[in-house]
Formats: C-alpha cells, structure tokens, sequence
C-alpha cells in the first residue's frame, strides 16, 4: 500500500506536479520526508503540511480491527503438528499467520519435520489438517517424495489407504528447488503467485540458512550487511504472506558453533549479560553451538523449534521461543511415520507454570549444549 | 515582535516576505490583505493565509497550557497514573507501573518477554477502576506479526479470574459483569503495520484515533525497530524519520494522557574490543523514551533493569513468564534448594549446566 | 532591512514614502546608505526634513557602543550565578550557571542530564526562592520526582508547595510551538511566570536536541535557519531579562568512537558553557549511579577538567543508599 500513488491518495493534480518535480510520487516518498521538507517541497505552510501528510497517511495506513474479531477457535488459527503433546503446548499447533523456524544439527530430523507438515496440511480438516497445498521451496535437494508417501502411508493408514488418495496427496505438495541465493529470492517474490494458484496452506523453506550461508563468507567484510540485508527481505516477504493469507511458514535454520572469542562469529552472537553487566563471569565458555543466521534474525521468527540429539536414537524437541508456549523440552525419536513423541508426555501433561531452573541449564533461549562428540546418524530414513 | 523567520510559513512565501524587507509578524498584522499582497508580491490567497496563521500565533494562547505553562505544583496534582505490570517488584522499581503521559522503551533479545509485558500491559489498562486499575483501553501496533490472540485471550481470562477472586463489595460485583474475556478483546484494537511507511501513517493517524476512542489509555508498538532494521540506504533519513516519530509519540503521550510503549531489539557491536549487546536503532536513539526498560537473561532468571527513568533510580528485578502471562519470580531462588524436579534427559546436558548453576549463584 | 511606513518617524508621512519609493528607497537601509542631499534633489523633498528623518531612523535603529567599564560596572551589579546545587558541578561551573549566559548539558541517555536539570530548578525555587521556566520537550518532567527532591530538602508542606509553584512548566513537542513559547516568554511569559514570588532566574530547556535534530537534514536548510532562532531566541532571553539559561543536547559518536554533543557545529557556538556527562566506568554493578562530567567548553575554567557526581546525592543520601543496595541485592540472585 505504501507504494501507492499520490494521485491515488487524494492529492490534487496540481500538487502532483509540483511533488512529482522533487520526486516524491508515491506515498511512501512523501512520508518518508519530515514536515519541513514537506514544507519546502509543496510550498505549504507547517499546519497545512501536516495536513497533508494525515490525508496521505489514510490513504496507506492499515485498518485497525479489535482483538475480538481475530479470536476464532483454536483450530482455525493453529496448524496441529499431529503430536499432542507439542501441540499442547503451543496452544493448539503452529500458529497461522506467523513464522516457525526449525533449528538444528542436520540429520536430527529438520526435514523430516517439514516434510511431516506438508503431508499433515493436505490432509482433510476432519483429520486435523488444512485441506489446501503446500509450498515446498528446497535449498538443499533434500526432499524425497517416497519418503513423503511412506511417511504418509505409515502414519495415516486408514486415510492413505487408496491409491488414488495418495496420489492426490502427492500432487498437493507443490515442491520448488531453488539453489541460489537468486533462485531463491525470485521465488520468493512470486510466492504469492504459487500461494494463490496451488491453493497453498503451508509454505516451507527447507532451509533458509544453507544459502546465504554458502554464498556468503561472513568473514569478508562487507558480506554480513549484504547478508542481513538479503535475510531481512526474505523476512519481510515471508511475514508479509503469511499474515495476509493467514497461513503457517515454517523455515528450517542450520547450527552454528559459538566459539567464545568472538573473533569468527560475527552475527551469531553469545547474548551474554554483558550489556547490563550482571552476567556472571565465566559463561562465555567454549564450544557450544547456538542456532545460525545470529541475533537480528532471530527476532525476526515467531516461534522457534530447536531439534537435536540426545542419543543415538533419541532426540529433542525444544520450544525456544514462542508467544504462547513457556520453555519446552520433549523427547523423540524419528520412525517410519514420522516424527513421533516419546510415551511419558501423553498428552496429559499440564505446562508447568515455572520454567524448571534444572531444565535451562541454558543462560540464553537461543543457545543449547551440544555433545560435539555425538556420532551424526541418518537412521531418520530408515 | 515575532520575526517573520521563526513562522510556521511555507519557505517560498517566508522569502518573498523577507525579500520585500517584513522581519516581524506585527509589520504585517498591520496590513490589509491586499496591501500585503502588494507590497509582499504574494497572490490574494497566500496574503490572507499569511494572516490567518501569523495571527492564530499571537492572539491565542495555543492549545491549553502549552502556551501559558503549568506550575510543578498544577503538574503534580495531574500527575498521571500507572498501569501494573503484574510484577510487583517491576512496579516498585518503575514507581507505581508504566506511567501515563510518558513513553517508554522496552528492550531485550529474542524471547526474553517483550510482547509477554506488552501484552499484559494491554490487559492490565483494562481493570475496573474499582480494582484499582484505569478502565481504559488499549491499542497494539504490531509490526513483527507477533500477536497471537488465543494468547492474550488465555492471559486475559487469568486476569478475570485474579480480579473475580477479589469482589468483595457489589460495585466490584457490578464491575466484574463487564469485566470478560471477550470484553477484554473488544477493548484491544490492533493495528498491523508491514513495513515503516505504514508505521509511519499510522502514527500520523493515531492523534484523531485517540480522539474518536477516548478512553485508550495505552499505545504499545511492538516491535518498534523491526520495520526500520532494513530497507534504508541512507541512514541519515532513518535517523531522521525516527526522530520525528519519537516526538510525535511523546505528543501523543502528554495531550491524550495515554502510555505509550514500544519495544526495541538489540543489536551486537564492537566496542574496546569486545562484543556487547546494545539496544538496536542507534545510540541516540536512546534518548527518545523517557523511561527504559531492559529484560535480559541473568543465569536462569529473567530480570528486568530500569535503564533510564527520570523518576526511578536504576536497579533490577527478577520476573517470569508464566503460563498466564508477566508474573512475579518464584519467591524461592532458582537451583538454591533441592535437585531440579525434571531431570533432562542426557547425561551430557545435565553434566555441563551444574557447574554454570553454581557460578550463577 | 526595516521596510519604511508612514509614522514611523515623525514627519516621514505618506507622501515622502511614496516619493522615496518612486527613488527605489524602501527600507531604512536603504535611506540611510544613499546620500541625503542627492536624494532630497531627487525627489524634491527639503534637505532638512529628510535630514532629521535620517537621523531620527539611524537613532532607532543603531548599537550602541558601550565601553568595557560600563560593561564590567554592569556584570558586577546584574550577573547573578545560580548554583546547580551539585557541588562538584558548581565547582566544573565556576560556582554555578552564569546569568545571561547559555550553558548547556550534553550526555547519552541516563546519564542524568533530567536529574540536573530538576536539580537546579528545585534549587532555585526553594533555596533562591526565584521563579524558574522549564521547557520539557521530551515529556520527561516528572513533578513527582522534584517533590521528592524538596521533601529531601524541607519537611514543611507549604514550602514544598511553593517552591512548585515558582516552576513553570511548558510542554512544546515540536520546533514552531518551542519558537512560539520563547517568543511569548520573551514578551511578558517572564512577568506572568513570576507571579509566584521571585523574578525569573533560569530557564531550562530540556531537551534542546529533541526538537531540533528531527528538522535538519534532508531537502531542505530551513531547519538550519529554526535552530538558529532558537538559539537566538535564547540569547536574547538570557541577555536581556538576565537569566540562566540551560539546554540539554544529546550526544553522538565522531570518527574516532569519542563523545560529542549533538548539533553539530553551528550549534556548538551558541551555548557559552558546555558540560559533557557520562556514566562512571566502575567496576561495580553496571547500573551504578556515578557519573563523570567533563567541562568541554568554557569561558571561565580550563577545558577537559573533569568531575564526578552521584546521581543519588541529588535525591538525598538516604534514598540513595538504600536504592543501591535493592539494585545489588537483585542483581545478585
């Protein structure tokens, strides 16, 4: 809306003209300008200025809606994740219209996860899905679409019982390899377009970080404003579409390692107290990893998942940061069907009202302990 | 005798005047229009609007007292009120709770509890006056897309219920009938913004809002930096543009007797060496708010510090985020007693955080 | 440039302005430049009319000279310095802020520029008993605060309350309404704002940067020109109604990563004095009240000595004290 033309916004042709000499011709130009400027470039008085500006200003700003009209029943403004136990916690699932990251150590199960959601968001709303497609924008060629119909076959046996339904399941997933940064930025600005004519219910963007973190060496200078820059257009798009079509994105995000002398990460900052100055000595410590792409963008995801190991078998889910949801751990494992919780939080689990101090060994939600001597196994295909 | 330079008059105008030698606004209070006109080399029109404004600044006092000024005494007699924070050791810091006819920052990493204290702030606005609270209304610019409704309507049903624990005499009764969820909602207006011109026109709107719902007593921006972290290539219009949007806020603030609080990010940056955490949007910057609050991790505790308060003396408070949303820590202190009541579920995890438990102590 | 009108002098009437501007003279520069006798040819006035018209004019429109006794003669029995009532402070000033003079604070957020501020106004209003304008342009008074400040000072109520009255507040958001409140304290705001006992013996501007750095930059100089009035304006206040003045400025960051008040370089002639505060780099809890101010710029005092004050000493040792030991207690849980 900001983009829209002064003539557009009920500025008269003559006054037009005359911004149109300075260059201001949209709204977004003449807003961007303070009251002086605005002044000097119209040749108005400072009352009359403002004037203008607040007529401009009704022309591009967003309607304001009570709360109460927003408020739907839960499962209309969440996507279950088919795992109770994350599900109650969340409120209900991820919710719509906001981003979902997945962070983690690869093969721990990141595109597995994504590539659960996507068989989930095709499913009927009866079975807790979303009825609609699903965007799938792959950066690292990790998606198999035979893993998609096991996964599916396996976990909702009843349901994918006929040929016919998976193969329509299959064709409702709307997969795009985008290898380069470019690649995929382009489709990212025609996003829209995918989202409108695949009916799309889900977007996913697996994985968000492999490229500008191939593409760009953050030790060159230079390279990390490029990079934020580039990150923070994506986010922009990325918020701007899941708010209007009100649909859940999930991105997956790689790991870094922090390395505690600040010389090598750059963005991927250890948020120690240090700005306040009552973070104890010592927790700078060495080695630990932390989730990638630093801190700027960090603000940018709504709710973030940090997947990684505990075992050889066994896995973590943790809710790091989410607007409804204290701070999560839950167990899993990677089966046939999927990802699937361990039994002892059937469901029945209250969320505790503190968070426990023994489970956050952590001084920042960002951060986790991270065995580097763990072996990276890939039984997640088996 | 006001000089012509100093006027609120469009540039182009102010120099025919000053060419055709009018220094004060009194010389030209004396003329006719069309002797203005004549004399000025400016059309009929422009010579009237140059007495209309020229006149509006010397006959009136200005709006209300802007113009007369207020005693300290007049201002303490007015001196606004608070909206809890539902910590009670954040609000003996902030004396009282987020003060009325102020702005204040709110700054902190990701998922430390900004939107959980705005939000709460929102809810809070709203207890009856019986109670204690303002019987005001709120509104949400949201930038980040944060907002999650089933949130605020679960922390909005815990405060009824804090509230509904109290009636004790019929007005508290009465007042508790209004006093629901859904009413809670109606009461929160939310404004999304996508990016800063957005932002911006909203902003520009806000004073006539404030006017047709009078009874908005809180104005929370969240997030604030987000729609300027990107975009400018100059930064200099950013400055400029922020400059003027924290004036305009803290006009808002002092005519329409509203809160107003916005939450910043923070950024990392090199200074003597070393990698520290700093609030985002530039070091001055820092200055538009009358009050800063930072919340940050401290060990396993949240803690908030008031960073700048003209009011407060700076300290720090621990708080937490609980289920039912901006809540006093626990009493007990964390880790100090007994082994955690969850065990995590790796012998590594739990063998590296002792020791840091104990160094936080 | 003073455009010439009938009555502005005696015997300038109608007719001798309409012949003088038939000679293209229309403003008393211009009368006074040209040669009278070729002019009163010109337009067939008498010589010696135009001639006391010329002088009558460059009468009401001269400097005067003044020589530098009198100009001492007249610090001596005007110049009155007000104290900011923080001794280390006082001590930086050369005892306290200067009458007729600018003298401004610059500092980054929270480092109590405000707390001065209230601080010499408290001080003015209670202990010189003198009146006191304050300018708050960022909604940052806080009445409240100057209570506790004389509740530290007096026990007696009434006294409180009018040491409050003698501050007047005006609340000005953006830089034509700050223009207009100076305009109107320049003629008569002072006389009305003393009305609560006591002549005017500062006004306080706080902050002078607020309003001023939104309007410069950008596609236009008018900003520049603003800031200029303001200044001017100022000026004129402190000189001729023999007043303190005192302006807060922000700070920025030049090449080097070193501290300079904001405003850049036309700005940093206008005040007479300039102090730079910081926080105290102390090896204590990051939230400690000490802070550092610098002496940038003075006619008085060598520059760059330096100073420390504490923050809590302005509201009272006791408060202080207390509150630091709450802000170690929390931080160490």
């Amino acid at each position: 809306m900001a983009s829209k033309k002064l003539r557009r916004a009920g500025v008269s042709q003559e006054l037009c003209e005359l911004l149109k000499r300075h260059h201001v011709e949209s709204c977004k130009d003449l807003l961007s300008l303070t009251p002086l400027e605005v002044m000097r470039v119209a040749g108005l008085s400072y009352q009359n200025a403002l004037t203008l500006m607040r007529s401009v200003s009704k022309h591009c700003a967003p309607p304001v809606t009570t709360l109460l009209e927003l408020w739907k029943p839960k499962s209309e403004s969440f996507f279950s994740t088919s795992l109770p136990a994350l599900d109650d916690f969340l409120r209900g699932g991820l919710p719509l219209g906001t981003i979902t990251e997945v962070a983690g150590p690869s093969g721990c199960g990141k595109t597995q996860m994504c590539v659960m959601l996507s068989v989930l968001a095709t499913l009927p709303r009866s079975l807790g899905g979303l009825d609609a497609g699903v965007v799938y924008i792959d950066t690292e060629s990790a998606f198999s679409a035979e893993r998609l119909v096991e996964m599916a076959q396996a976990r909702f046996p009843d349901h994918f019982s006929s040929r016919e339904r998976v193969l329509q399941m299959a064709g409702r997933v709307h997969v795009f390899r985008e290898l380069t940064c470019q690649d995929v930025l382009n489709r990212l600005d025609r996003l829209e377009v995918d989202i409108i004519s695949t009916k799309a219910g889900l977007v996913i963007l697996d994985s968000v970080a492999s490229v500008v973190r191939k593409e760009f060496d953050t030790t060159l200078p230079g390279n990390l404003a490029t990079r934020s820059n580039l990150l923070s257009q994506e986010a922009s798009t990325l918020k701007y579409l899941a708010h209007q079509f009100n649909i859940p994105i999930v991105l997956t995000n790689q790991i870094t390692t922090y390395l505690g002398n600040g010389a090598f990460l750059m963005l991927n900052c250890h948020v120690t107290g240090v700005a306040t100055g009552s973070g104890a000595p010592g927790e700078v410590d060495s080695g630990f990893v932390t989730a990638a792409l630093g801190n700027t963008w960090s603000h940018t995801v709504n709710t973030r998942l940090i997947v990684q190991y505990v075992g050889a078998r066994q896995r973590q889910i943790v809710i790091a940061k989410s607007p409804v949801a204290p701070y999560t751990v839950l167990n899993y494992t990677i089966q046939k069907e999927g990802i699937c919780l361990d039994g002892e939080y059937d469901g029945l689990l209250a969320p505790r009202e503190q968070l426990d101090p023994g489970l956050q060994p952590i001084r920042v939600r960002t951060e986790f302990n991270y065995n580097l001597s763990q072996p990276v196994e890939t039984d997640g295909d088996s | 005798m006001k000089p012509v330079s100093a006027s609120p008059l469009s540039p182009s105008v102010k120099v025919k005047l000053l060419n055709a030698g009018f220094h004060t606004s009194e010389e030209l209070l004396q003329l006719k229009p069309l002797q203005l006109s004549k004399e000025g080399g400016l059309s009929l029109e422009e010579a009237l609007e140059v007495q209309q404004i020229l006149s509006r600044g010397v006959d009136q006092p200005g709006e209300g007292g802007a113009r007369i000024g207020l005693t300290a005494l007049e201002l303490l007699q007015q001196e606004e009120r608070s909206i809890v924070t539902f910590c009670s050791q954040l609000d003996t810091a902030l004396g009282g709770g987020i003060p009325l006819g102020r702005t204040s920052e709110v700054c902190g990493t990701p998922g430390v509890g900004k939107t959980q204290l705005c939000l709460q702030l929102c809810i809070d606005v709203q207890i009856p006056e019986c109670f204690g609270g303002l019987g005001g209304q709120a509104v949400f610019v949201d930038t980040e897309g944060s907002l999650v409704v089933q949130r605020v309507a679960d922390m909005a049903h815990a405060a009824v219920q804090h509230c509904s624990l109290q009636d004790h005499d019929s007005e508290q009764q009465e007042a508790m009938k209004d006093f629901t969820t859904e009413n809670i909602l109606d009461h929160l207006y939310l404004m999304r913004c996508h990016d800063y011109v957005e932002l911006l026109a909203q902003v520009q709107l806000l004073p006539d809002f404030l006017v047709r719902n009078s009874k908005v007593r809180l104005l929370v921006i969240d997030s604030l930096a987000f729609p300027f972290r990107r975009h400018f290539e100059d930064l200099s219009v950013r400055t400029r543009l922020l400059n003027g949007l924290a004036q305009q806020l803290i006009q808002i603030a002092s005519q329409h007797r509203v809160a107003v609080v916005w939450t910043n990010q923070m950024t990392s940056q090199v200074r003597s060496g070393q990698w520290e955490l700093v609030p985002a949007l530039g070091e001055s910057w820092g200055h538009s708010a009358t009050q800063r609050l930072l919340l940050h991790w401290s060990g396993t505790q949240r803690q908030a510090s008031v960073f700048k308060s003209p009011s407060n003396t700076e300290r720090s408070v621990p708080y937490s985020v609980t289920q039912h949303g901006f809540r006093d820590a626990p009493h007990a202190s964390p880790g100090a007693s007994g082994p955690p009541r969850r065990e995590a579920p790796s012998g590594g995890l739990s063998g590296s955080k002792r020791p840091r438990m104990q160094e936080g102590q | 440039m003073v455009v010439l009108r009938e009555g502005m002098c005696p015997g300038l009437d109608e007719n001798i302005v309409r012949d003088l501007r038939a000679a293209n003279i229309t403003t008393v520069e211009d009368l006074v430049a040209s040669d009278t006798e070729e002019l009163a040819q010109k337009c067939s006035l008498s010589y010696m009319a135009l001639l006391a018209i010329r002088r009558v004019l460059l009468a009401q429109h001269t400097a005067f000279p003044v020589s530098g006794a009198d100009l001492y003669e007249e610090l001596l029995s005007s110049t009155a310095i007000v104290s900011t009532s923080v001794p280390s402070l006082d001590k930086l000033l050369d005892s306290g802020l200067y009458t007729g003079e600018i003298t401004e604070l610059s500092g980054g957020p929270g480092t109590g520029k405000s707390q001065v501020c209230f601080a010499a106004a408290v001080h003015t209003a209670h202990q010189l008993k003198q009146s006191v304008i304050y300018i708050d342009t960022t909604g940052g008074l806080s009445a409240s605060r100057l209570l506790q400040m004389l509740q530290v000072q007096t026990d007696h109520v009434e006294e409180q309350m009018e040491a409050l009255q003698r501050i007047r507040v005006f609340r000005v958001f953006d830089i034509f309404s700050l223009l207009g409140c100076l305009h109107t304290i320049r003629c008569g705001g002072l006389q009305q704002a003393s009305l609560g006992g006591g002549s005017v013996k500062a006004v306080i501007v706080d902050s002078v940067s607020a309003i001023i750095s939104p309007t410069l930059g950008g596609k236009q100089n008018e900003g520049m020109s603003l800031m200029m009035q303001v200044a001017g304006a100022l000026k004129t206040i402190a000189k001729d109604f023999n007043v303190a003045v005192l302006v807060t400025n922000h700070v920025k960051r030049g090449a080097g990563g070193e501290l300079q008040a904001g405003l850049g370089l036309s700005w940093s002639h206008v005040p007479r004095t300039r102090l730079l505060l910081e926080r105290s780099k102390s090896p204590g809890p990051l939230l400690g009240s000490t802070r550092t101010a610098t002496l940038v710029k003075s006619s008085r005092q060598p520059c760059h000595i330096k100073a420390e004050f504490d923050l809590n000493w302005v509201s009272g040792p006791e408060e202080g004290l207390l509150g630091r030991k709450r802000a170690r207690d929390s931080s160490d849980s």
